[in-house]
């Protein structure tokens, strides 16, 4: 109330008040993607209305004697649209970065003899804390004419940059390209001295 | 998956007399911290009728001077503890580092020294829910069947997988054990068996009280865990290099088998030398998600950085 002290709070605390009485204070909304297309099978599940771009660059260093790759620093630029939230768009790209960490790194289904060879999350590894680089997120903002208020998505597309920049970077620091993520030690150190035979019986040829 | 605990009667001894007593009962096992004991009950691996909990044993938490001036470590004294106690950080570094590489920060807070020492062996196929075990036909150590690491092994090759057993060993520690028969010394280094099913130095009835080191041994003493993750992960290959004053040192690795592996090395010898004799010596098997290939050729590598970095030091 206006002028009267007694009644008065300071915005944080209105907040606090509020939040205590009716729980996070938000704003929802949704929005559907519209029908494209023919009535075929699976149609329901619709190509999408607008196509989000991701760039990544990483920087790692790989230890030659032991095949272990360390992840420095990992860049991400994402173009999701309009970003309605920017701290959450940025938060869902940091997610998308670890998880794709974790994909590069550490995280592989095994089998043997038909059973889970990683049955739990002691050999399923997915990255701690201290294995996640440090992540730098930007947003470039663009205005989608189909999307809600102009924005497209920033959930999962930038995932997909994130093992092949590592990868890339893995190729930069070794001349050695490796296809089969993860990219685990022993199958680094493989690789490098295949391609160091390789490059002896080259040299011997000539 | 839900893995509930197996049903157990719990005893909260005061006195240490009390729980050697109730120790010496059948189907009685010690709780320390639990991190390692509860998750294995859940896989049904232990089935103890009685658990005779080392919690309220306040005397068994101290790190106190030792006899001889060395010092004498509380079992149940934390991880976290020992590694921000005073006196071992000045005189014993390395024990200290050690604890801090055991699996994350709260388990450091809840494990014990005394049970890391105890912790049990170690294997892909060991460490699994009993479903699990029991798809695969059982494993050795668990069911007493068939070994999937070797398979036509007669004996357990489970990892010992504590961190801080290579570096006790390097310091000449002496484990106090006491039970309804009385109190023994046994010496950590050699103590272990080369049977993951019985590597354990004492009776099922007895209690490890205290660790006793004595006056820090002179030169240095460094220590490497070999890992995936820089956190939680168990070891895929543990050094600890001690290097004398006169050149001459002794290497000891773990996480291969049940008992740690130790080669002395004399004055003079080079590190490639030394590297090699342990990568003669060291026999890691498919215990671990690592390729064993692999974990074998990290052992050069590991050992000769350990002793690098003790070199660069002086």
């Amino acid at each position: 109330v206006p002028g009267d002290e007694e009644k008065s709070l300071d915005f944080t605390h209105a907040l606090w008040v509020t939040e205590e009485k009716f729980g996070t204070l938000g704003a929802t909304g949704w929005y559907k993607p519209p029908k494209i297309g023919s009535r075929f099978r699976r149609q329901s599940v619709g190509p999408s209305p607008a196509y989000s771009f991701t760039a990544q660059v990483a920087e790692v260093t790989v230890d030659e004697e032991t095949g272990i790759v360390t992840i420095d620093k990992i860049w991400a630029v994402h173009d999701c649209g309009f970003a309605i939230s920017p701290t959450i768009c940025e938060g869902q790209i940091e997610g998308c970065v670890y998880m794709g960490v974790g994909e590069a790194m550490l995280e592989e289904d095994q089998l043997r003899n038909g059973v889970y060879r990683t049955p739990s999350i002691l050999e399923y590894r997915i990255p701690t804390s201290v294995d996640t680089p440090p992540i730098e997120v930007h947003l470039v903002e663009s205005h989608d004419p189909e999307g809600p208020l102009g924005a497209k998505e920033a959930g999962e597309g930038p995932q997909l940059s994130t093992v092949p920049a590592i990868g890339n970077a893995i190729f930069d620091a070794t001349g050695v390209w490796f296809e089969q993520a993860p990219f685990f030690p022993e199958r680094v150190l493989k690789g490098l001295e295949r391609a160091k035979r390789r490059a002896e019986r080259r040299n011997v040829a000539r | 998956m839900m893995l509930p605990l197996p049903r157990f009667d719990l005893a909260m001894p005061t006195t240490v007399d009390e729980a050697v007593d109730l120790l010496a009962t059948d189907g009685a096992r010690i709780i320390a911290g639990g991190t390692d004991l509860l998750p294995s009950m859940k896989h049904r691996l232990f089935d103890p009728s009685l658990l005779v909990s080392l919690a309220r044993l306040e005397r068994l938490k101290a790190i106190e001077p030792g006899a001889d001036g060395g010092l004498a470590i509380g079992a149940m004294a934390s991880l976290d503890q020992v590694s921000r106690d005073e006196a071992i950080c000045r005189d014993y570094s390395a024990l200290a580092e050690s604890c801090r590489t055991v699996a994350t920060p709260t388990i450091q807070k809840m494990g014990t020294l005394g049970g890391n020492v105890m912790l049990d062996t170690r294997c892909l196929f060991y460490n699994q829910p009993a479903g699990w075990r029991k798809s695969i036909g059982g494993c050795l150590k668990a069911e007493g069947d068939l070994c999937h690491v070797a398979l036509k092994g007669k004996g357990c090759y489970a990892a010992q997988s504590s961190d801080t057993v290579p570096v006790l060993a390097l310091l000449g520690a002496q484990l106090e054990l006491r039970s309804i028969r009385g109190t023994r010394t046994i010496a950590l280094d050699g103590a272990f068996g080369e049977d993951g099913r019985d590597w354990l130095p004492l009776a099922r009835d007895e209690l490890l009280t205290r660790i006793l080191l004595p006056p820090a041994p002179a030169g240095q003493i460094v220590q490497r865990k070999l890992r995936l993750r820089q956190s939680i992960d168990y070891a895929l290959l543990l050094t600890a290099a001690h290097l004398r004053p006169d050149g001459s040192g002794t290497i000891v690795l773990s996480a291969l088998g049940p008992a740690p592996v130790r080669i002395d090395f004399a004055a003079g010898t080079t590190h490639d030398a030394i590297a090699e004799q342990a990568y003669v010596k060291a026999n890691p098997l498919a215990t671990h998600f690592a390729a064993s290939t692999w974990r074998k050729r990290m052992v050069r590598v590991e050992v000769r950085r350990a002793l690098d970095a003790m070199s660069a030091n002086k």
